[in-house]
């Protein structure tokens, strides 16, 4: 029953946190408007860098974008549009891990130092205490 | 729970959740349907580990202001803008949702704004979960050492000496 209590504590937690912050992010990006008929119809479906964010859009376009079929913001070609090369799949699997255990091992590291500088402090405080006492 | 049986499921919890997130970070390779759900899921595991560490965080939240080690603190701080860095990839995520979302009947409008939150707000969580477990790091080798490594060492040794037994029996 405590359990209980305290996951629905959590997710209460979670939920009026998201929904402040998807009100405030709603409130500052620009309103998404439906493509015209005509465009969407227009809209590559075939090669080329816009061809995938257009299908994915499905119809609908944020209004800072609208006119600009051309400009794709980078990052999107391979998440959902284009599918990237085995290199490059490997390439951003090796960038995610590799960042993970540089910070993690790093903080570690600099963590164990100042560990160590704190005990060797406190040990040599100890014993000039004990040699003026 | 004994200590030893809380330290062994908070470390196979943490394993699964770093492994869950690690893969998370990498929808070029999970493909974004597996993305979303796996996600999803890893919301639900989140809310697990926080239920487990309820004390914790409990105690050091009621005492931050007061009399508290500065590494408790810092690490309370990081906890805190790691949580909040989760609710904003949730968020952000179920705001652009190709697959979950439309599977129970809403079809988010597609948004550059959400797509860009998404994106940083993911890259400033990977960093601030490498953070968290630099932070932890001893507890998690210590552990790992004890739970993972000799556990193995252990049953190595055991089927050495069975095969041993069994193969002295025929």
């Amino acid at each position: 029953m405590k359990t209980m209590f305290r996951a629905v504590a959590i997710l209460a937690v979670s939920l009026l946190l998201g929904g402040g912050i998807y009100f405030v992010v709603q409130t500052v990006s620009p309103p998404t408007t439906p493509l015209p008929d005509a465009v969407s119809a227009a809209a590559p479906t075939g090669k080329g860098l816009g061809a995938g964010a257009f299908s994915r859009v499905n119809s609908t376009v944020s209004s800072t974008t609208q006119g600009e079929s051309g400009q794709v913001p980078s990052g999107t070609a391979g998440y959902g549009g284009r599918p990237l090369k085995a290199g490059n799949r490997l390439v951003s699997v090796v960038l995610v891990v590799g960042k993970f255990l540089a910070v993690s091992l790093g903080v570690g590291a600099l963590k164990l130092a100042l560990d160590n500088i704190g005990e060797r402090n406190k040990s040599r405080a100890n014993q000039r205490q004990n040699i003026m006492s | 729970m004994s200590s030893n049986d809380r330290s062994r499921t908070n470390l196979f919890l943490d394993i699964v959740i770093a492994l869950v997130f690690l893969l998370a970070m990498t929808p070029h390779i999970t493909s974004i349907p597996v993305h979303e759900w796996m996600s999803i899921a890893f919301g639900v595991v989140v809310i697990i580990h926080l239920v487990l560490h309820w004390e914790w965080i409990t105690g050091i939240g009621s005492r931050f202001f007061t009399h508290l080690r500065n590494e408790a603190r810092l690490n309370f701080l990081i906890d805190v803008v790691f949580f909040v860095a989760l609710v904003v990839i949730m968020v952000s995520g179920l705001a652009i949702s190709k697959v979950a979302l439309p599977t129970v009947g809403i079809k988010p409008a597609f948004s550059i704004v959400w797509k860009q939150v998404h994106r940083i707000s993911a890259e400033v969580a990977l960093i601030i979960v490498g953070v968290h477990c630099g932070m932890h790091l001893k507890w998690i080798v210590q552990n790992a050492k004890r739970y993972l490594i000799d556990s193995l060492r252990s049953i190595a040794r055991g089927k050495v000496s069975t095969n041993q037994l069994s193969g002295g029996k025929k």
